[in-house]
């Protein structure tokens, strides 16, 4: 169970090497497979992407066990070789003109050989031509001819012995007959699965004497779809949820009817089946159903070509028994059973690394772009490299970056672990199981100076990785909160002096800018000057001390206030009136003696007179008496004296007779403006 | 439409002809037609079509007369 290499001699394959290993790798195909190499029963050979113009005649001894020669598009064998295809052909080596002549690969009695991930690239004959040859197997291999001549894979078996050939996953275009089998009438294990073949100049597959299972293949533009020659009714082919169009006819058993049982297929071709029955659960009308490169051209979905759209005919038009359980590209059908046809409608975001492959160029390679403050220092970034395990030391794994209009700049890697502090060129897997194919890198800081646009980075050369490409846009719009905040209140107020925006507001000193004073020390006085009638709105503060501050005294009712003691002999009054501004109060006196004692005033008139401050009499009052032989009266003050604040006095008159007049007080009264 | 019991014999009175067998079906199974209990000859048929139809397949039989001269198969 050996493991051998071959790789193109441009890039040091040598057949004198053992082949062990890919620095030690052969040149050719054709060694590889010879008697000569050593190449065995169950061993593996893998091949580098390159173009091997080989004439492969295969010596080596009879395989008893599966035995693989596998092409390796995406250099994951071969370190620091670029991803490409694996081309096996008789074009030149540039394939552009004439190479030799004669079948590419051709064995007798070679069995168990597994080809996969090989494109043959075939200007005449055969890209295979096996005799009395089983167990073989393709997987993922194109077949691509611009020839009407020559079968592209052509397979016997010995007298007596099925076939057991394997085809699945594979594309066919072009050739005499895309695929002819010669079997012996007897159970047979061969299987033809999710392929496609195109434009065979006579059959698709040319089956002769040999039992297929043909599950979800694609047949086209030929001049017959399945070709069953002598078959056999014990042991006929069946065709299932295959689409067939724009064939001649699409299914024909040729000398005994019926050796092909078909069921599930669109077949939509002008005559679908020539001695074949019609079961009834297959299609013969309707679109073909399939992408045809549309959804690309309109920019509307990523549809691979040759897959259903969406709500396709095909969709679940198959049936489970006995199909594949994914498509041509591995993906499980959409549906609950099978599509019709090669493959599943899917829309992808990427080209998946195991679909295709363009020469030279790196496929599935991540592109994104992000912001970054210029100058900023010690950033991390995150890349999708699509394959888990890189590490710093992986060989071929590299990182570059360049600025604008600059050359690219190397950024050494360094190992890290996620959680490590930053350093340059820091490299770390950030969750190989729950995050797979993410890594960090962290950036020089020379990388994110100040003076360029932006900055592009990348991360590539490792096998398994068709790395990625990050553009770092160079801006302040990248800034953090911190650095927000910084740049805000750090910024000078000169700038910022517009009176009509917010820094002419903030800024101004002496002036309201915009109806807005915003000068803290200008608050109190705009404060205590501010007019109380423009702040009267129901429920508000300013509301209640307009009405239970100022003018209480309007929904007051009437109190009463003293005695306060008035002497006779102009001796004042015990305490002054202290009242507010409009009020109205009851006023209780007494009339005393220089000893304090009341006076009688039985029968007198009492009146008081209210003097201002410049000696006017303001208004007269009659008191009542209360406690005559006390001397105790009470009069009521009104708005006549307190509407205007000021300081006035108030004398009481007793008058008992027209002569008689005695004169008490002055009682001084303040009426304040709260 | 599809063909059962579809078979090609040579015409045993004309050397080069061939006389083709079958029952023609439209794909719901209804029998559409036949091509007669004892077959309808190519060369007859053929001698049959308007000549607008005999060139066009002429253009296409062309093309596969040449690539047969051209491998050296055709005399």
């Amino acid at each position: 169970m050996a493991t051998y290499y071959v790789k193109p001699a441009a890039q040091g394959g040598n057949n004198s090497l053992a082949g062990t290993s890919p620095s030690t790798a052969w040149a050719t195909v054709a060694y590889a497979l010879s008697s000569s190499s050593g190449f065995a029963s169950g061993d593996t050979l893998y091949i580098a992407p390159g173009v091997y113009t080989d004439t492969i005649s295969v010596t080596m001894a009879n395989p008893t066990v599966e035995t693989n020669i596998i092409g390796d598009p995406t250099c994951a064998q071969f370190s620091g070789l670029t991803a490409g295809a694996v081309v096996i052909t008789n074009y030149n080596a540039s394939l552009s003109g004439s190479g030799y002549t004669g079948n590419i690969i051709f064995a007798t009695t070679k069995n168990f050989l597994h080809f996969q991930n090989i494109k043959f690239a075939i200007s005449n004959n055969s890209a295979i031509a096996f005799t009395t040859c089983v167990n073989t197997k393709f997987t993922k291999c194109s077949f691509i001819s611009n020839s009407t001549a020559g079968d592209l894979v052509s397979i016997t078996s010995p007298s007596g012995v099925a076939v057991n050939c394997t085809i699945t996953k594979c594309v066919f275009h072009g050739g005499n007959q895309s695929v002819r089998i010669v079997g012996q009438s007897i159970a047979d294990g061969t299987s033809i699965t999710d392929s496609i073949f195109l434009r065979a100049n006579n059959t698709a597959l040319y089956l002769d004497s040999v039992q297929v299972g043909i599950y979800n293949c694609i047949m086209a533009y030929g001049q017959y779809g399945v070709i069953q020659q002598p078959g056999s009714l014990t042991y006929p082919t069946v065709v299932r949820n295959s689409l067939l169009f724009r064939n001649q006819v699409d299914l024909i058993c040729v000398i005994v009817n019926n050796t092909i049982i078909e069921n599930y297929n669109r077949l939509l071709s002008t005559t679908p089946r020539t001695n074949v029955a019609n079961n009834g659960t297959s299609s013969s009308v309707g679109d073909i159903g399939i992408d045809f490169f549309e959804s690309l051209l309109w920019g509307i979905n990523n549809i691979q070509p040759f897959t259903s759209y969406a709500s396709s005919p095909n969709a679940s038009f198959g049936n489970a028994t006995g199909a594949p359980s994914t498509d041509i590209y591995g993906v499980t059908w959409a549906g609950s059973s099978p599509d019709a046809g090669a493959g599943t409608y899917r829309v992808i975001t990427s080209v998946p690394s195991n679909v295709g492959y363009v020469a030279n160029l790196p496929v599935n390679t991540q592109a994104s772009v992000i912001t970054i403050a210029p100058g900023s220092t010690s950033q991390s970034i995150e890349l999708y490299l699509g394959a888990t395990g890189l590490t710093a030391s992986t060989i071929g794994l590299s990182a570059r970056y360049n600025r604008t209009r600059t050359a690219s700049v190397s950024i050494p890697l360094v190992a890290r672990t996620i959680a490590q502090a930053w350093t340059a060129g820091g490299f770390a897997e950030v969750d190989a199981t729950n995050m797979p194919g993410v890594y960090r890198v962290d950036l020089p800081d020379a990388a994110l100076a100040a003076g360029a646009d932006d900055v592009t980075v990348v991360v590539r050369g490792a096998s398994g990785t068709n790395g990625a490409v990050m553009t770092i846009k160079l801006s302040s719009g990248g800034l953090t909160s911190a650095q927000t905040a910084s740049a805000v209140w750090g910024a000078s107020v000169a700038g910022y002096t517009t009176a009509t925006d917010f820094g002419g507001v903030v800024n101004q000193i002496d002036n309201t800018v915009t109806g807005i004073d915003a000068v803290v020390q200008d608050i109190p006085s705009n404060v205590w000057e501010e007019l109380r009638t423009n702040h009267d709105t129901a429920g508000s503060f300013g509301e209640y001390v307009n009405a239970e501050l100022v003018t209480p005294v309007t929904s007051a009712a009437l109190v009463r206030m003293g005695p306060f003691e008035v002497r006779a002999d102009g001796l004042g009054a015990s305490d002054p009136l202290d009242i507010q501004k409009g009020a109205q109060h009851g006023i209780d006196i007494q009339c005393v003696d220089n000893n304090n004692a009341g006076i009688d005033i039985t029968s007198a008139t009492v009146t008081a007179k209210v003097y201002n401050s410049g000696a006017t009499l303001v208004d007269t009052y009659s008191c009542t008496a209360t406690y005559a032989a006390d001397g105790r009266a009470t009069f009521t003050i009104d708005t006549t004296v307190t509407n205007v604040p000021g300081t006035y006095t108030a004398t009481i008159t007793r008058t008992t007779g027209a002569s008689d007049t005695q004169v008490f007080g002055p009682l001084r009264i303040y009426v304040r403006d709260i | 439409m599809n063909l059962q019991n579809y078979r090609l014999e040579a015409n045993p009175n004309v050397p080069g002809d061939w006389i083709v067998f079958g029952d023609i079906y439209d794909n719901d199974g209804n029998l559409l037609g036949t091509f007669g209990e004892n077959g309808t000859s190519v060369f007859g048929w053929w001698a049959l079509q308007d000549a607008q139809f005999q060139q066009n397949y002429c253009n296409q039989f062309a093309v596969i007369m040449a690539q047969e001269i051209v491998a050296g198969t055709a005399e």
